[in-house]
C-alpha cells in the first residue's frame, strides 16, 4: 500500500518538476536562468531586462540577427517604459501585429528561433510573443540560371516568406494555397507546399503530403534535398521533380495544376509532377511568337538527341559503318586519323573526359582566372591536340558539338553525361547495332518513368491530344484552352468555377 | 519489379554487366575484332576494273591516298603528285581470289564499298560476265549502286588510271560523267543491281554504258608535241549485251534514240537543218542549207503502242518534245508562227531519224530486243505475249513500226529576232 502510495507522489513530483521547466515563472529571475539553460548559455540570446513605467519589471528575450532592432525597442520597448499603467494592458499597450499571450517555454523557444522577441513580465505566469523577425536577405536579381530576354526578369531568393510573396502576386486568387511544414530534427527548415485548390490534381497532392510527412532526415540545406528524397525511382538519372528559380515560371506550373514546393534557405522552387517536355519549355516559349517558339524546340530536341548520341556514333560510323560515310568526309576522316595512335573508341573517350575536365574546372575556377583556363583548356587541348596528332580534328568537333549541346539542358544534364558515356562504349565495341540498342533502352525507361503518378512521357504516351498543344508545338495562348489531363483535377482552362 | 529481385542479385547483375562493357571496351581495340576496322587501315577504293586475260581475273583498283589528296594536306605542303592515288593489281582464278592477292604486297586493307565505277574490259564482257560477277551481288562491302561500264576497245587496266577532268579520281569523275547522262542523253548509267534485274528479264537484253579511250588534240602551238594530245575518257554510246555477253555497240547519237524509245530521255540537245526555202509573203528567210539549230529538249514523253493484224506485230511510237531554241545559226524570224511550226517540224524529223536508225540497228545488226519492247508487249497483250515469250528474239527483227514525233516550242531564249536577220 505505501509503495503505492509513494509511486504515486513520485509521479507527481516528476510531473510537477518536468511541467515545471515547461512552465513560466511569475520571477523574471526564474525565467531568465530558464532562458539561459535551454540555449545554453548561446551568446547569440540577448536577454534584456528593464523597469517599466508601472513599476515591474520586465525581461526581452531574443536571438540576435533574426529580430528588427528598431521594431522592437521603438515598438515594444519605448511604449513600456512610457505609456504601460498596469501588467495586464501589456498587448493594449504595444502597437505590434501578431502578439500573442504564451503560457509554455517549447513555444517560446520555437517562436524565438524564428525570429519572435519574448516578453516576460514579473508577477505574471506568461509571456508574450511579438514577431519582429527580420535578417539579412539577398536582394532580388535575375537568376543566372535561366536568363531570359524577354519577359520578368525576378528570381526567387533564399527566404521563403519573400518567395511566397512573389508567387502570390503572380495569382492574385483566394484559391492559391500556401501549405507549411516543418521538416529536418535538426535544421527545423520551413517547407511549403503551393497548389491552387480548384485545380490541383488531389491524388498527386495526396501523394506529395504523404512524401512530405514520411521525410525523416537531420537537415535540409537545400530544396534538392528534398527532391532526392521525394522523387520516384531514386536510382534513375531521369529528373521527375522539376525545379527553376523563377516565379513566373513557377506560377505558369502552378497554373497548369502542378505543386511548388518552396524551401526557406533556397532559391529553387521545386515542382512537381514534372514530365519530359517540360526539359524542353523555356519560360520565353510562352513570352515569344508561338511559331518561333515551335522552332525553337524542335532545335532543343535535335540537339538533345546530339548532345547524348553524337560521339557514340560517329565512333560507330569510323570504325565499323564506312561505307555509310560520304566518300570525300571519310577521307578527310582518314587524312586527319593519320598518325593518331589510338583507336576511335580511346580517341573519343580521352576527349570526352577533358570535356568534363574543362567543364568542371571553369564552374569552379574562381572569375579572376576564368579567361586563363578558357585559353588553356580551349587553345592547348583543342588546337594543339590536334596538331600534335593526338586526336583527330573531326572528333574535337563532334566532342565539342556534343558538348555545347549539353549546356542546353541544365535539368537534364546528369542524364546527358552519363547516357553519353554509355553510348559511346556501346557504340565503340557494338556499332551502329549497340547505339541503337542504347536508345531503345533509353526510350523504354523514359517511357516507364513515372512522376507522382502522371506518366513521364505524357502526352505523347499515353497520348493527349490537349497535352500535344504545348508540346514541340506550342499553340497560340488563347488556343490552350484545356488544361492537361493528367496535371489537373478541372478540364477547361478559362472557366472559372 | 526490381524489388522482386534479391539485392545481393541485383548487385551481382549490375556487376556482370559493368564488367561486361569494360572487357569489351578494351577487347575492342585488339586487332582482329570481327568487323571492326580503323579508318586509317582502309584502302579506299573508288573505282574497280576487271579483266579477263589468259584464263585468268585481272582486277585493277584505284586506291585513294588520304594524306595525300585531302584539302588540308594540299593547303599545308608540297606532296608528291603522283602519290594521290595509287593502282595496285591483282591476279587470280575469281575476282575475291584477285582482290586478296592484292592485300599480298598492299598494305591497307582493300575497302571497296567507296567505289562508284565498275570498269569491264571489253575480253572480259564478250567472254560473258555472269559467273565471275556473282562476288559483286554476294559481298557485303561493293555497293549494289555501283555503275557498271565497259571498256570500248581497252581493258579495264588501260582505262583506269587515265587523268581526266580536274585531276580527280577515275572513279569519281567516270562517276559525275556518267551521271550527266541526263543533260545530253546520249549515253546511259546502269548500276549492278540494275543489270542483274534485267538479266532475269526475258522481254529485254541490256544495255550498259560505256567507257572509251580518246586522245584529244589540243590546239595550243607552245605546248610540246607530246603535251598536245590529252588522253580523256568518253561515256558516249552504250554496250548492246545479249544477257550477260557484250554483241556491240551504239555510238552517241543511236544512244539519243535508244533514250528515246525506253522513254528515258531527260534532257539533251538536238541539232538539225532547217530546210532550205525561199523569202516568204513579208521577205524574211526561212532557212538556208547547212547551218544548224539546236533544241534545248526540256521534257520527252513516249508512248509505245502494240497492235496486232493478222498476227503481226506492229509498233507505234509516239514522242512528245518539249523543247527550247538554243541557238539558230541563220536568220529565222522566231516571232512568225510558220517558222516555228518549220523548226518544230524539222526537230520532230530529225528525232525520228535518230530513232528508226537505232531500231534498225537493233533488228537488222543485234536481232535482239534491247529496247524493252517485249515488256510493253507483255503489258498490252499478255495472252499473245504467253505464246511468243520464248520465240521473242526470232520475232522481234520482224515487227513493224512507224513513229511519230511532235514538238512544241516552249522558249525561244532572250531573244527574239537573231542578230544577223537584218543583214539580208
Amino acid at each position: 500500500m505505501a509503495i503505492i502510495f509513494l509511486s504515486f507522489l513520485a509521479i507527481i513530483l516528476f510531473i510537477i518538476v518536468v511541467k515545471g521547466e515547461a512552465m513560466i515563472s511569475k520571477d523574471i529571475e526564474v525565467n531568465k536562468a530558464k532562458m539561459k539553460k535551454i540555449f545554453k548559455g548561446s551568446s547569440d540570446l540577448v536577454l534584456y531586462a528593464f523597469d517599466t513605467s508601472c513599476n515591474t519589471k520586465a525581461l526581452v528575450a531574443y536571438i540576435e540577427c533574426l529580430v528588427d532592432r528598431n521594431g522592437l525597442y521603438n515598438d515594444l520597448v519605448k511604449p513600456l517604459i512610457k505609456d504601460l499603467k498596469s501588467p495586464y494592458e501589456i498587448l493594449k499597450t504595444v502597437p505590434i501585429a501578431g502578439a500573442r499571450e504564451v503560457y509554455d517555454m517549447d513555444t517560446i523557444t520555437k517562436e524565438m528561433l524564428v525570429g519572435s522577441a519574448v516578453l516576460f513580465v514579473d508577477t505574471l505566469d506568461t509571456a508574450y510573443l511579438f514577431e519582429l523577425g527580420k535578417w539579412e536577405r539577398r536582394s532580388i536579381e535575375e537568376p543566372g540560371n535561366e536568363r531570359v530576354i524577354k519577359g520578368p526578369k525576378e528570381g526567387f531568393v533564399e527566404d521563403i516568406s519573400v518567395n511566397k510573396g512573389l508567387i502570390r502576386r503572380r495569382i492574385r486568387n483566394p484559391n492559391l494555397v500556401f501549405e507549411d511544414y516543418i521538416v529536418g530534427t535538426q535544421t527545423n527548415t520551413n517547407v511549403s507546399l503551393v497548389y491552387l485548390a480548384d485545380r490541383v490534381n488531389s491524388s498527386v497532392l495526396d501523394e506529395v503530403r504523404e512524401r512530405l510527412n514520411k521525410i525523416n532526415v537531420d537537415a535540409i540545406l537545400d530544396a534538392s534535398y528534398i527532391e532526392q528524397i521525394i522523387k520516384d525511382s531514386p536510382k534513375s538519372l531521369i529528373p521527375t521533380v522539376g525545379y527553376t528559380e523563377k516565379p513566373d515560371v513557377a506560377a505558369g506550373k502552378i497554373l497548369e495544376g502542378r505543386i511548388a514546393i518552396i524551401s526557406d534557405v533556397s532559391p529553387m522552387v521545386l515542382t512537381i509532377p514534372k514530365i519530359f517536355i517540360e526539359n524542353f519549355q523555356t519560360s520565353e516559349d510562352y513570352y515569344t511568337i508561338p511559331k518561333y517558339a515551335t522552332y525553337l524546340r524542335t532545335i532543343r530536341i535535335f540537339s538533345l538527341l546530339m548532345a547524348v548520341t553524337l560521339p557514340g556514333i560517329l565512333v560507330a560510323l569510323k570504325t565499323y559503318h564506312q561505307e555509310m560515310l560520304p566518300t570525300s568526309l571519310l577521307m578527310s576522316m582518314a587524312s586527319g586519323r593519320e598518325g593518331v595512335p589510338f583507336t576511335a573508341l580511346v580517341e573519343a573517350l580521352f576527349m570526352l573526359i577533358f570535356l568534363e575536365i574543362i567543364k568542371e574546372s571553369s564552374i569552379r575556377t574562381p572569375s579572376s582566372i576564368g579567361r586563363a583556363v578558357t585559353v588553356v583548356s580551349g587553345l592547348v587541348l583543342g588546337q594543339t591536340a590536334v596538331q600534335a596528332g593526338l586526336v583527330g580534328p573531326i572528333m574535337v568537333i563532334a566532342i565539342a558539338a556534343s558538348g555545347i549541346s549539353e549546356f542546353i539542358f541544365a535539368s537534364l544534364k546528369e542524364m546527358i553525361v552519363l547516357y553519353r558515356f554509355i553510348i559511346l562504349l556501346l557504340g565503340g565495341t557494338l556499332g551502329l547495332f549497340g547505339v541503337i540498342c542504347g536508345i531503345i533502352i533509353i526510350i523504354t525507361h523514359l517511357v516507364s518513368v513515372r512522376s507522382f503518378g502522371v506518366p513521364y512521357m505524357y502526352p505523347i504516351a499515353p497520348y493527349d491530344k490537349e497535352g500535344m498543344k504545348d508540346f514541340i508545338i506550342r499553340s497560340p495562348l488563347d488556343k490552350m484552352t484545356y488544361l492537361p489531363r493528367n496535371m489537373s483535377n478541372k478540364k477547361e482552362r478559362m472557366r472559372n468555377e | 519489379m526490381n524489388n522482386r529481385i534479391p539485392k545481393a542479385k541485383r548487385n551481382k547483375r549490375v556487376i556482370i554487366i559493368l564488367y561486361l562493357l569494360i572487357s569489351s571496351t578494351i577487347l575492342s581495340a585488339c586487332e582482329g575484332t570481327v568487323g571492326r576496322r580503323e579508318i586509317e587501315d582502309l584502302g579506299i577504293v573508288t573505282a574497280i576494273g576487271v579483266d579477263y586475260v589468259n584464263d585468268e581475273v585481272i582486277v585493277t583498283l584505284e586506291v585513294v591516298n588520304p594524306l595525300a589528296s585531302s584539302i588540308s594536306a594540299q593547303a599545308s605542303s608540297t606532296k608528291t603528285e603522283g602519290q594521290k592515288y595509287v593502282y595496285p593489281q591483282g591476279r587470280g582464278k575469281t575476282i575475291k581470289d584477285a582482290i586478296s592477292n592484292i592485300n599480298l604486297y598492299f598494305d591497307k586493307k582493300i575497302f571497296l564499298s567507296h567505289s562508284n565505277i565498275l570498269v569491264l574490259g571489253e575480253e572480259f564482257a564478250k567472254r560473258g560476265t555472269i559467273d565471275l560477277m556473282d562476288f559483286f551481288i554476294r559481298d557485303s562491302q561493293p555497293r549494289e549502286d555501283m555503275y557498271i561500264v565497259v571498256a570500248k576497245g581497252a581493258r579495264a587496266s588501260d582505262i583506269i588510271g587515265v587523268k581526266a577532268g580536274l585531276g580527280r579520281p577515275t572513279g569519281t569523275y567516270l562517276y559525275d560523267t556518267l551521271n550527266n547522262f541526263s543533260s545530253n542523253g546520249k549515253s546511259i548509267n546502269i548500276s549492278i543491281a540494275e543489270k542483274y534485274r534485267y538479266y532475269y528479264d526475258v522481254s529485254n537484253e541490256p544495255v550498259i554504258g560505256l567507257v572509251q579511250l580518246k586522245e584529244v588534240v589540243r590546239s595550243d602551238d607552245e605546248l610540246k608535241k607530246e603535251e598536245q594530245t590529252a588522253k580523256v575518257l568518253d561515256v558516249a554510246g552504250g554496250a548492246v549485251l545479249s544477257r550477260d555477253r557484250l554483241v556491240g555497240y551504239f555510238d552517241g547519237d543511236e544512244m539519243m534514240g535508244f533514250n528515246f524509245i525506253v522513254g528515258d530521255f531527260k534532257r539533251g540537245t538536238i541539232v538539225f537543218r532547217t530546210p532550205v526555202e525561199d523569202k516568204d509573203k513579208k521577205g524574211t528567210i526561212i532557212g538556208a542549207d547547212g547551218v544548224f539549230t539546236s533544241l534545248d529538249i526540256v521534257s520527252a514523253k513516249t508512248k509505245r503502242e502494240i497492235t496486232v493484224n493478222d498476227g503481226k506485230i506492229h509498233l507505234t511510237i509516239d514522242v512528245k518534245l518539249k523543247a527550247g531554241l538554243n541557238e539558230i545559226n541563220q536568220a529565222l524570224d522566231v516571232i512568225d508562227e510558220e517558222v516555228m511550226t518549220r523548226i518544230e517540224k524539222a526537230c520532230s524529223d530529225k528525232v525520228k531519224e535518230l530513232i528508226s536508225t537505232t531500231l534498225e540497228k537493233g533488228q537488222k545488226e543485234f536481232k535482239q530486243d534491247s529496247f524493252s519492247i517485249g515488256v510493253t508487249v507483255h503489258q498490252q497483250h499478255p495472252k499473245l505475249w504467253k505464246e511468243i515469250a520464248t520465240d521473242w528474239n526470232n520475232i522481234f527483227p520482224e515487227i513493224t513500226y512507224d513513229v511519230k514525233v511532235e514538238t512544241t516550242i516552249v522558249k525561244i531564249g532572250l531573244m527574239n529576232l537573231p542578230a544577223n536577220l537584218r543583214r539580208k
